[in-house]
C-alpha cells in the first residue's frame, strides 16, 4: 500500500509535467471557460461527498479549508 | 362609447410600451441576479444509519466578481451506529447513552436520532484586478454538539493568468455536549460520566496552485496542513475487553475509549480536468498522513459525456484505503490468543494511554461507484443534477462487517 502511496501522485506529475505548457490567449480560453470545466464543478455535489466521507474516514482535507462542524456517527 | 374605449386602450398602450423601453434597463441594473440552489441529499446504509441532508444557497451578485453567498444545511440524523463492541459468539447486553438496554450477538450499535442546522456565508471580493478574496464564517449546532468556524482565502492570478496561486486558513471551534454526560476515557462501562462539556479547536491552511496546461487542460496541486486540539474523543465509543476465550471480562468487559487531546494532519492533493471533444474527464488524488498513525491514498475519477440538448452523463467513480491509528484496536484481549493480534494483547488496562475501536481508524478500504445526469435549461439559466452512488467500506483485516451505503442527490439551480 505505501507503494501505491507514492507511486500514484508521481505517475501523475510525470503526466502533467510532461505536458508543454502552452501561451494560452484569451480567446482560446472558450473550452476552459465552460461551466463542466471548473476546478469546483458540482460544488453541491462535492459538498454533501464531502460530509459523507468526513463522516465515514479517518482523513479530510485537501481540497479545500474549513468543513467538519459536526459530531458525525 | 366604442371610439373612445378603443383610444384609450391604445393609448394604454402605448403608455406602456414607452414605460417599459424606458423602465426596463433600469430595472436590470437595479437589480443584481439572484442565483438560488437547492438540493436534498439521503445518505442510506443497509441496516444502519440514515442521513436526509438539505440545502438551500443563495448567491448575490454584487458586480465586478464581488458575491454573497448565503448557505442553510437542515440535517436529519437516525438509525443505528456502531459502538465499538466486536462482534463475539455470544450474546452481549449492551446500554445505549439514553440508558436503553439492548442484548444482541449481532455487532452492537446504539440508536440514536438528531438534528443538526448550519447556516453559512462567504463572501468573494476583488482586492486587485489579480487578486481575489474569499471570506467565509459557519455555525452548526446539534442536540449534543456546537460548531462555529471562519477562514480566509486568497487567490492571485500571474503568469497571463495562465496561473492561479490559492493561501487560505481556517479556524473552528466545537463544543460537545454528550448525552448523559462525558465519561472518563479508558473508564469502565457504567462508571461515573462527570467530566461535563467539552471542546476542542482546529485551525487549517492550505496553499496551492492551479495551472493551465493547454486549451484543453487544467492542472490543481494543494497541500494542506491541520492542527486540532482539545477533545478529539468519541463520548459514545465503547472498547470490548475479553479473556482468553474471547468472552468479555468479567466486571470490565467493555471500557470507553480515549484518544490523543491534539491531532496534525497533512493532505496533498493533486486534479487533472481535461476536455476531449466536449467531454470532461476529472481524475483526482490525495495523499494524507496524520500523526495518529493514519495514511490514506484517495483516488477520484469522474467522465462526463455530453449529451445532446444540454444534457450531460457523469460516470463516477472513488476509491479509498487507510491505515489504522497506533491506538486502533478491534478488542483488546487479557491474555494471548492465537486469534488476537499482538497488538491488542493488553495484561494491565492501566498500561493503556489511548485505545479506540471505533472503524473510522481502522484499515479500511471504500468505493463508490456512482452515475449523474445533468440537465441546462434556457428558462432561468437553469441547471437539474440527479446523482446515485454506492458506497462500500470493508475491513482489509476482515473482522467486522462490511458497510453499504446508497448515496442518493437531487439538486436544482437556476438564477433570478
Amino acid at each position: 500500500m505505501k507503494r501505491n502511496f507514492i507511486a500514484i501522485p508521481i505517475v501523475i506529475s510525470l503526466l502533467t509535467t510532461a505536458c508543454v505548457i502552452e501561451p494560452i490567449k484569451p480567446w482560446h480560453r472558450d473550452v476552459l471557460a465552460r461551466e463542466n470545466m471548473a476546478i469546483d464543478a458540482d460544488e453541491m455535489i462535492g459538498l454533501m461527498d464531502e460530509q459523507v466521507y468526513y463522516s465515514k474516514e479517518a482523513s479530510s482535507g485537501g481540497k479545500g479549508i474549513g468543513g467538519g462542524g459536526c459530531g458525525c456517527n | 362609447m366604442q371610439l373612445k374605449k378603443y383610444k384609450s386602450v391604445r393609448s394604454q398602450l402605448t403608455v406602456a410600451t414607452c414605460g417599459l423601453l424606458a423602465v426596463a434597463p433600469v430595472a436590470a441594473e437595479s437589480q443584481p441576479p439572484v442565483d438560488v440552489s437547492v438540493s436534498s441529499m439521503i445518505y442510506s446504509e443497509e441496516g444502519r444509519v440514515m442521513v436526509n441532508e438539505d440545502v438551500l444557497e443563495v448567491t448575490l451578485d454584487l458586480g465586478d466578481e464581488e458575491s454573497i453567498t448565503g448557505r442553510y444545511i437542515f440535517d436529519t440524523m437516525s438509525g443505528a451506529s456502531h459502538n465499538g463492541l466486536p462482534k463475539l459468539n455470544t450474546a452481549q447486553t449492551v446500554t445505549s447513552p439514553s440508558g436503553a438496554t439492548v442484548t444482541t450477538t449481532d455487532e452492537p450499535t446504539f440508536a440514536f436520532q438528531d438534528t443538526r442546522h448550519s447556516v453559512s456565508v462567504d463572501w468573494v471580493k476583488p482586492i486587485t484586478r489579480l487578486l481575489k478574496s474569499t471570506n467565509s464564517a459557519a455555525i452548526s449546532s446539534e442536540y449534543d454538539y456546537f460548531s462555529v468556524g471562519a477562514s480566509s482565502s486568497w487567490a492571485y492570478d500571474i503568469n497571463d493568468r495562465l496561473t492561479t496561486l490559492t493561501a487560505g486558513a481556517s479556524a473552528n471551534y466545537d463544543s460537545i455536549s454528550p448525552v448523559g454526560g462525558t465519561p472518563h476515557g479508558l473508564g469502565s462501562e457504567g462508571s461515573k460520566k462527570d467530566l461535563g462539556d467539552q471542546n476542542k479547536t482546529e485551525i487549517d491552511a492550505l496553499v496551492g496552485i492551479t495551472q493551465i496546461i493547454d486549451r484543453y487542460t487544467l492542472f490543481q496541486a494543494n497541500y494542506s496542513i491541520g492542527f486540532a486540539n482539545g477533545y478529539l474523543t468519541d463520548p459514545y465509543k465503547l472498547v470490548g475487553y475479553l479473556d482468553g476465550t474471547l468472552t468479555p471480562v468479567s466486571g470490565n468487559a467493555y471500557i470507553y475509549e480515549k484518544r490523543p487531546g491534539s491531532r496534525l494532519k497533512n493532505a496533498i492533493y493533486f486534479q487533472i480536468v481535461r476536455d476531449f471533444n466536449d467531454d470532461v474527464l476529472r481524475a483526482g488524488y490525495r495523499y494524507f498522513f496524520d500523526d495518529w498513525g493514519v495514511q490514506s491514498f484517495t483516488g477520484e475519477l469522474k467522465y462526463s459525456f455530453s449529451l445532446p440538448k444540454d444534457g450531460e452523463l457523469q460516470l463516477r467513480y472513488r476509491i479509498y484505503q487507510q491505515t489504522a491509528a497506533s491506538f486502533y484496536h478491534y478488542y483488546l484481549i487479557a491474555t494471548d490468543h492465537a486469534d488476537a493480534n499482538p497488538l491488542d494483547v493488553v495484561s494491565d488496562l492501566s498500561e493503556l494511554d489511548y485505545a479506540s475501536a471505533d472503524h473510522r481508524l481502522a484499515n479500511i478500504s471504500s468505493q463508490t461507484v456512482g452515475v449523474k445526469y445533468s440537465q441546462r435549461f434556457i428558462y432561468k439559466e437553469s441547471k437539474l443534477d440527479i446523482r446515485l452512488d454506492r458506497m462500500t467500506q470493508v475491513d482489509v483485516n476482515k473482522r467486522f462487517d462490511e458497510l453499504k451505503a446508497w448515496i442518493a442527490q437531487i439538486a436544482f439551480r437556476f438564477v433570478f
